[in-house]
């Protein structure tokens, strides 16, 4: 099947800074996709190379089966939500959902039909004559969805759109996005640097770092089996243990680690600098009952209460870092807990070049 | 009781200001319906005998349309000029954009006495002897600096993310400008373009070294007037101009607010 977004060999550089690096990328119509990656990774400058903001130093778009890498932002047929909503002060709410409808030519007693009906979709009704500096900022976010969504875009872009709510509010409006926009069937790019809702959004996501995409996999799979170090430690939090490989076979692996030798799968030359890793949940509070399980004996810094899990972290030196993830009524007394996984959870990299 | 003493005396300023500032207005208006040829307030009589005259001066309808003009025209010009100056200065990230601002702004703190020197030698320097011209070049640095201290006020304020929505909206870049940016910053325009209208059709020591005995601007036949024979037609046209001036300021408060005009 074609897909309905075709970002192909884009790049970017500003200067000697490149910020995009022949990124690729394919949606299906009617995917929710999230760009995640921390500030300056490029996410934000994607985006506004889709909108049409940015030109890119090249590669190809295509939206639709149409080709819109040369077509200026109005003739994109692509709704953009900002980060700062950029609502038109000077209009009502009404008039500012009315506006891509008003700038496109539609015949009037079709606008105030369609407006009505987008303002009853985000539950703004009521406020439809309202100046925009009256609304709270989750209405402001409001509007700007269904000033987006009224000319019918083949593609939403989202800017951090829910960065500036409280988080109560931010994880309401999470869900009612998510509802909203897959009632439309509406394609959408999500920028976010926020993992957990990138994790609670998404179809799939795309993990960016330095202008390229790390990881792009749907969110149990990035978080399960994070393909760098990088997604790694920007997604979910885990144990992390620098090692030497001192056996390899059979996919089998034996890792010399500052806290004694960890087994795990891979496949990895001896004398291989690596990184050991696990994610918190997966780690039981006893020693290696069998074959089947690895650990070590970690030494405890300190303990967050979460209410219904309890989280340890470790205190280790080195660049490697621990924390296990609890019910919370578990019991643990004493500096020393020894830890241990299963070998079929352990996650193996190549060593980064530079330690953290 | 300190502190009411302290409010006394801050109320009693506030009505003083107010009398000092109102006075001369009330005697000019008193004066020009006063039946009497020379300044004095009416006595009980009241008279249209010098806006009647007004009509028959010579020259005084010359004089006004040339001021609107050269205002209307001066206005106009500094719009489109510094609207255009004040987005590359905020807007821009060359070096000297704050000195830039500043000397753009320099004619309202420099005496007019010395811009009109400076201007007159420099248009004679260029070749530049006719009246007309130099005016209208002359106005547009009385007016620029009112614009382009509003609108960097107003632009620096403005959220340029708006173009890009309109944009993405279905609007052309120079449409959305239309659309979008010049309703947002009209408050800026309505301020700045009134008050350097306003700087245009009052300013005396610039115009006078400029002008000729084709060319009299208002003020300056107004000044001329004064000296060949004071009576109260001048404040005739000075209640004229009050009423002008009111009319105005109530339009652009009702447009925009007083207050915001004030604050810039």
């Amino acid at each position: 099947m074609e897909a309905h977004l075709d970002i192909a060999g884009v790049g970017k550089r500003f200067r000697q800074t490149v910020v995009l690096e022949d990124l690729s990328l394919a949606m299906r119509k009617g995917e929710f996709v999230s760009l995640l990656g921390p500030s300056g990774c490029g996410k934000t400058t994607l985006l506004r190379i889709l909108a049409g903001l940015l030109s890119p130093d090249g590669g190809r778009l295509h939206l639709a089966g149409r080709d819109i890498g040369r077509l200026p932002p109005h003739r994109r047929n692509i709704g953009v939500v900002f980060q700062n909503y950029a609502l038109f002060p000077h209009l009502t709410v009404f008039d500012n959902v009315a506006f891509g409808l008003r700038a496109r030519g539609t015949p009037r007693e079709e606008i105030a039909p369609r407006v009505r009906r987008l303002l009853d979709m985000v539950r703004l009704g009521p406020m439809a004559s309202r100046a925009i500096a009256q609304l709270s900022g989750g209405q402001q976010q409001r509007v700007a969805m269904a000033r987006a969504l009224a000319v019918n875009p083949e593609l939403i872009l989202l800017d951090e759109p829910l960065s500036a709510l409280d988080r109560k509010l931010r994880e309401t409006m999470q869900v009612e996005l998510r509802q909203l926009l897959r009632e439309l069937g509406m394609t959408a790019v999500f920028v976010t640097h926020d993992q957990e809702e990138a994790l609670a959004l998404s179809d799939r996501i795309a993990v960016m770092n330095a202008g390229r995409i790390e990881q792009l996999a749907t969110p149990a799979e990035i978080y399960a089996r994070p393909a760098s170090p990088f997604v790694l430690d920007f997604v979910g939090q885990s144990t992390a243990l620098h090692g030497e490989v001192v056996e390899a076979g059979d996919g089998r692996l034996s890792v010399q680690t500052a806290y004694g030798v960890l087994r795990a799968q891979g496949h990895f030359a001896k004398r291989a600098r690596v990184l050991v890793a696990v994610r918190p949940e997966r780690i039981a509070p006893r020693p290696a009952p069998d074959a089947e399980w690895t650990g070590i004996d970690l030494p405890l810094a300190a303990q967050t209460f979460l209410g219904s899990r309890r989280l340890l972290h470790g205190h280790l030196g080195g660049g490697d870092r621990a924390i296990v993830e609890l019910p919370a009524e578990t019991e643990i007394s004493g500096d020393m807990l020894p830890i241990s996984w299963r070998i079929t959870d352990t996650l193996v990299f190549p060593a980064p070049d530079v330690a953290e | 009781m300190t502190r009411g003493i302290g409010l006394a005396v801050a109320w009693f300023a506030l009505i003083g200001c107010i009398v000092f500032l109102l006075a001369p207005l009330v005697v000019t208006v008193g004066v020009s319906l006063s039946p009497s040829p020379v300044f004095q307030l009416p006595q009980g009589e009241i008279s249209w005998r010098w806006y009647e005259r007004l009509g028959r001066l010579d020259g005084l309808l010359d004089s006004v349309l040339l001021s609107l003009q050269i205002a209307a025209f001066a206005t106009a010009v500094s719009l489109v000029l510094g609207t255009m100056a004040a987005i590359a200065v905020v807007r821009g990230t060359f070096p000297g954009r704050e000195t830039l601002a500043t000397f753009l702004v320099s004619p309202l703190m420099l005496p007019g006495l010395v811009i009109g020197i400076a201007m007159l030698q420099c248009f004679r320097a260029l070749g530049l002897r006719d009246a007309l011209p130099s005016l209208l070049i002359a106005h547009v640095i009385v007016v620029l600096p009112f614009v382009m201290r509003t609108l960097t006020a107003g632009l620096s304020l403005f959220d340029f993310s708006l173009l890009d929505a309109a944009r993405t909206l279905g609007l052309s870049y120079p449409k959305a400008v239309i659309r979008v940016m010049v309703p947002v910053l009209a408050p800026s325009f309505i301020t700045g373009g009134l008050f350097g209208f306003l700087a245009s059709l009052d300013n005396y020591p610039i115009s006078i070294f400029l002008t000729d005995v084709y060319h009299r601007t208002l003020p300056i036949q107004l000044l001329q007037y004064l000296g060949e024979s004071p009576d109260p037609t001048v404040a005739a046209v000075s209640t004229l101009i009050i009423a002008m001036t009111a009319l105005l300021l109530i339009v652009g408060d009702r447009l925009v607010g007083l207050n915001r005009m004030a604050g810039v």
